[in-house]
């Protein structure tokens, strides 16, 4: 029973995100904000988390940034979503520790294959 | 004798009543203006602006003296905004505290090589230059303090890289979107070459990291009468001058300009305490004269709040270098006044400005001791005096209600109905005591003004940086 | 009482009465507003998870939601959830979405909406048909391109690439200038959206019987869009466009598509182009596509008095490799123009350096 945080400052994105991943048998955590976000990480010790870029207080990819400084947090796979797609931005969302970016507008099938994959990954 | 003091009763009325129904007026544009836009928001697509990569990048400057206490979270606050491509320059000026300090540990500055071109005069020379060794988009200019705040702006100016460059003072707290909203007009229409966001008072209100997440009326009346008079000025009287096209002032505290016109007309004016309307007032005079197709534009939801004076003395000094900084602009900028050339800005804005804002104080206060020397020679009639009074103060109060009613019908950021009441009685306060504390600094102003240039720097020095922690 | 004393008396009853009646609206705005509120929380509360465990499931029949959506308010609920969401997404999910949309008749009904008066209404319908993707109001979309109110026409415009149709492209561009124009972000945002396939259609963008604005923003796109094919137009077109945006757009594009044969035209507009943003996007473009052919005109123009330029040629003198940054060296070293360029240049080197 994997356990998901998901961290996004839109409501409609949490909440249909959230239904998909119980639907599909994980437990799901969500949380609006990059602080909350952090905080939650740390205390639940998610197997996947998927993390929202721009968000009010601490950004995703300040999140990201300290969770890998971080050893409890280090090796949690994390999946960057986001408006901004160009090639710096990739680059930067990748710099920061993430595994995987996907930009919105999104497929959530695909995410989910994709979350699919790296738990199987990260076993 | 009765009849000059009732004829300059009657001129006092006259002025009243001229004065609030030019308010009113630009009120009711501004609320036609606030109206469009609150029903036409669900689709103003702000979130493709951020998503366009070739929308244009943003060098936001902030002038930093003796900021130890806030300067990390301000500057934080402003890297965590939303827009596609900026970078952060603060110009941090002399400081005698420990704001270099503070910006050095938090974001790791190393110095580092930075070529700035002498685009703009400056005054003060640059000592160094620091950037953080990871890829965050901040830049940190020391230089020597000269005294005014004009001086780092233009040093900022010369660093800045991109074509657009957002003033900003270092208290001032955005709201995440506020560079999307006001970079919209520039995107809409490229006639723009500046624009000003609104300003409201954030004191009272709940603050996290830099930015307001709930609106709340403060405590203290001085704040209270603040925050209305905010709204009628920034909210509607400048967006009503927008829509007029005769937006003649744009904040300090936020404005937005193309950078290739700021340079044109000399970055800003070293010499004045009014320097962020004095700008303005240069693209004006510049770009009417080469005949340039142009627009300064204003947006009217909310992008910027700040802390006001919480005490009438600091209340009371930043009002004086308001007012003598518009008596400066004006004087600059005379060859305008009355002037069909320079279109509305010089036959409306700015004759309007002189009339009733710079020149407003003195007629405002002088009915005072003349209804007293009035009734000690017996030459009032008490009644009639009385119901003179009400009814400008009534018609004063409708004014501010107005503007309260356009905020509640638009924005509606105070939520409680405790705030509303507040408001309400605040709009009572101002019409009461406040109006006529006011006129006094500003005429204070006006005489500093007046009296010449030296007066102006001394007061600079340490007014223009209180901070209101 | 005389005569002035009761037009006072008058006065001052308009005056409170108009105060009595503004203090009573606002109350009453914000009182209807909240019970809107509260009431607009309730229906969405029953209407959401509705919604979004109808999304969840693999293959979703539209008419399951039907026993939920009873009711204006719940329908109108349902709608605005659904359109809201639709933006967020792509893919099978976003079908899902269109489906349950058109099957409440909401589609049709915007199509319907785009002939009536009221451009607010106009404007809504717009975006949603096409954050629906519902090719088939691709006329109704046109024909709004060119609508009296600004509004709409963004809104037409933004829908239009929304449908990713390529075929919108030269109505796009022909809303740059025309009387009802509308603003170039948006048109260029919609036509990115069309993405790869508008290539075509923006070369022809490139020729002189469309205006500078449009030729700018082709070429800028163009280069966004990867357009190869181009490559021979924006060559011409940095070579002889009259107006210098357009040169400094195909410089740019040129640069992004990185083709070869693209370096002789930039260093011949480095060296020769009377513009000083031309130059200042050939060297950046020169940069991009590295290599030490440009070579000789990025030392000329390290030395320009234009330090935005100046600053452009060091930058792209790095990816002339040893070579290029061996000249920025000998440059820093010394005070001559271009020394405190290279210098500045040679200072973000250092980290990738060490």
């Amino acid at each position: 029973m994997a356990r998901i945080l998901v961290v996004d400052d839109d409501a409609d994105i949490r909440d249909m995100l959230s239904f998909k991943l119980a639907k599909a048998g994980y437990e799901v955590h969500t949380e609006e904000d990059g602080e909350t976000g952090l905080a939650a990480a740390r205390e639940l010790q998610p197997d996947l988390i998927l993390l929202d870029w721009m968000m009010p207080r601490l950004t995703g990819p300040e999140v990201c940034r300290q969770l890998r400084d971080e050893e409890a947090t280090a090796r949690v796979p994390v999946i960057l979503l986001t408006a901004k797609a160009q090639e710096a931005d990739v680059q930067r969302g990748f710099a920061t520790g993430a595994d995987d970016y996907i930009a919105k507008p999104f497929s959530p099938r695909e995410l989910m294959s994709r979350v699919q994959a790296l738990l199987a990954r990260s076993g | 004798m009765s009849s000059v003091i009732t004829a300059f009763d009657w001129f006092v009325l006259g002025y009243f009543v001229l004065l609030n129904s030019g308010y009113l007026l630009l009120i009711g544009v501004a609320s036609l203006d606030v109206a469009r836009w609150m029903r036409r928001f669900s689709f103003a697509a702000h979130d493709d602006i951020f998503a366009n990569p070739l929308t244009p990048g943003v060098s936001v400057l902030v002038a930093a003296y003796n900021e130890e206490l806030s300067i990390v979270a301000s500057v934080d606050a402003l890297l965590g905004l939303k827009y596609p491509e900026f970078e952060v320059i603060v110009v941090e000026d002399g400081s005698t505290d420990a704001t270099f300090e503070r910006l050095r540990q938090a974001f790791d500055l190393r110095p580092v090589e930075r070529v700035i071109p002498n685009e703009v005069p400056t005054l003060g020379r640059v000592l160094s230059t620091h950037a953080p060794a990871s890829d965050i988009p901040l830049l940190v200019v020391r230089k020597e303090n000269t005294g005014r705040r004009s001086d780092p702006i233009n040093v900022g100016i010369n660093a800045a890289r991109q074509p657009l460059m957002c003033v900003v003072d270092a208290d001032s707290l955005l709201e995440q979107e506020a560079l999307l909203r006001v970079v919209k007009p520039f995107i809409d229409d490229p006639r723009v070459v500046a624009t000003g966001g609104v300003i409201r008072a954030a004191n009272g209100s709940r603050v996290e990291r830099g930015r307001v997440t709930q609106a709340v009326m403060p405590r203290r009346w001085i704040e209270r009468v603040q925050v209305l008079e905010y709204l009628r000025s920034f909210l509607l009287g400048r967006t009503g001058w927008s829509r007029l096209g005769a937006l003649l002032i744009i904040s300090g505290a936020f404005g937005v300009f193309r950078r290739d016109v700021v340079v044109e007309v000399g970055g800003m004016n070293l010499y004045t305490v009014g320097e962020d309307a004095e700008l303005v007032a240069s693209i004006h005079a510049h770009l009417r004269r080469a005949k340039r197709n142009y627009r300064v534009a204003f947006v009217a939801e909310p992008v910027c709040w700040t802390e006001v004076p919480h005490s009438a003395a600091v209340l009371g000094r930043q009002r004086r270098r308001w007012s003598q900084g518009l008596g400066e602009v004006l004087w600059l900028h005379r060859r305008m006044m009355f002037n069909p050339r320079y279109g509305r800005i010089g036959l409306i804005a700015l004759p309007y400005y002189l009339l009733f804002e710079l020149i407003g104080p003195i007629v405002e206060l002088s009915g005072i001791p003349i209804v007293i020397v009035g009734y000690a020679l017996g030459y009032v009639d008490v009644p009639f005096a009385v119901l003179f009074a009400a009814v400008a103060f009534g018609y004063g109060l409708f004014v501010s209600l107005s503007a309260l009613a356009v905020e509640e019908f638009s924005f509606h950021r105070y939520s409680r109905w405790r705030d509303l009441g507040a408001a309400v009685l605040a709009a009572v306060v101002e019409n009461i005591g406040y109006r006529q504390l006011h006129s006094w600094w500003r005429l204070q102003g006006l005489w500093r003004f007046i009296r010449g240039q030296e007066a102006s720097w001394g007061v600079m020095t340490r007014a223009g940086f209180d901070s209101p922690q | 009482m005389t005569r002035v004393a009761s037009g006072f008396v008058a006065a001052l009853v308009a005056i409170t009465a108009l105060l009595v009646l503004l203090a009573l609206a606002t109350a009453v705005r914000k009182a209807m507003r909240e019970s809107r509120d509260r009431r607009h929380a309730r229906v969405e509360a029953a209407v959401r998870p509705a919604l979004l465990s109808y999304l969840a499931e693999d293959e979703p029949d539209p008419h399951e939601l039907d026993e939920v959506v009873q009711g204006r308010a719940a329908g109108r609920s349902l709608q605005e959830l659904a359109a809201g969401l639709l933006t967020k997404l792509r893919g099978e999910d976003r079908r899902v979405l269109e489906r349950l949309l058109d099957a409440q008749g909401v589609l049709d009904q915007a199509r319907r909406r785009t002939r009536r008066p009221g451009p607010v209404g106009r404007a809504r319908a717009a975006d949603l048909l096409g954050a629906a993707g519902y090719e088939a109001a691709l006329p109704e979309l046109t024909r709004l391109l060119r609508d009296r109110d600004p509004d709409v026409r963004a809104a037409a415009a933004r829908a239009l690439g929304k449908l990713a149709v390529p075929s919108a492209v030269p109505a796009l561009l022909g809303s740059l200038d025309a009387r009802r124009a509308v603003p170039a972000g948006v048109v260029t945002m919609a036509i990115l959206h069309i993405g790869p396939e508008a290539a075509a259609p923006l070369a022809d963008g490139l020729s002189l019987d469309h205006s500078g604005t449009a030729r700018a923003i082709s070429a800028e796109l163009l280069g966004r869009l990867g357009g190869f094919q181009a490559a021979g137009r924006l060559i011409e077109a940095l070579g002889s466009d009259p107006e210098e945006r357009v040169r400094a757009a195909a410089a740019r594009a040129l640069g992004r598509i990185g083709v070869p044969r693209s370096v002789p035209p930039l260093e011949a507009a480095l060296m020769q182009d009377a513009s000083a943003s031309v130059k200042q996007a050939a060297a950046w473009a020169l940069g991009e596509l590295g290599g030490t052919r440009g070579f000789a005109g990025l030392t000329a123009a390290l030395r320009s008095p234009d330090h935005a330029l100046a600053r452009r040629a060091a930058d792209a003198l790095v990816s002339c490799g040893p070579l290029g940054v061996a000249l920025l060296q000998r440059t820093a070293a010394t005070d001559e123009p271009g020394s405190p360029e290279a210098r500045e240049t040679l200072g973000r080197l250092e980290p990738a350096a060490a």
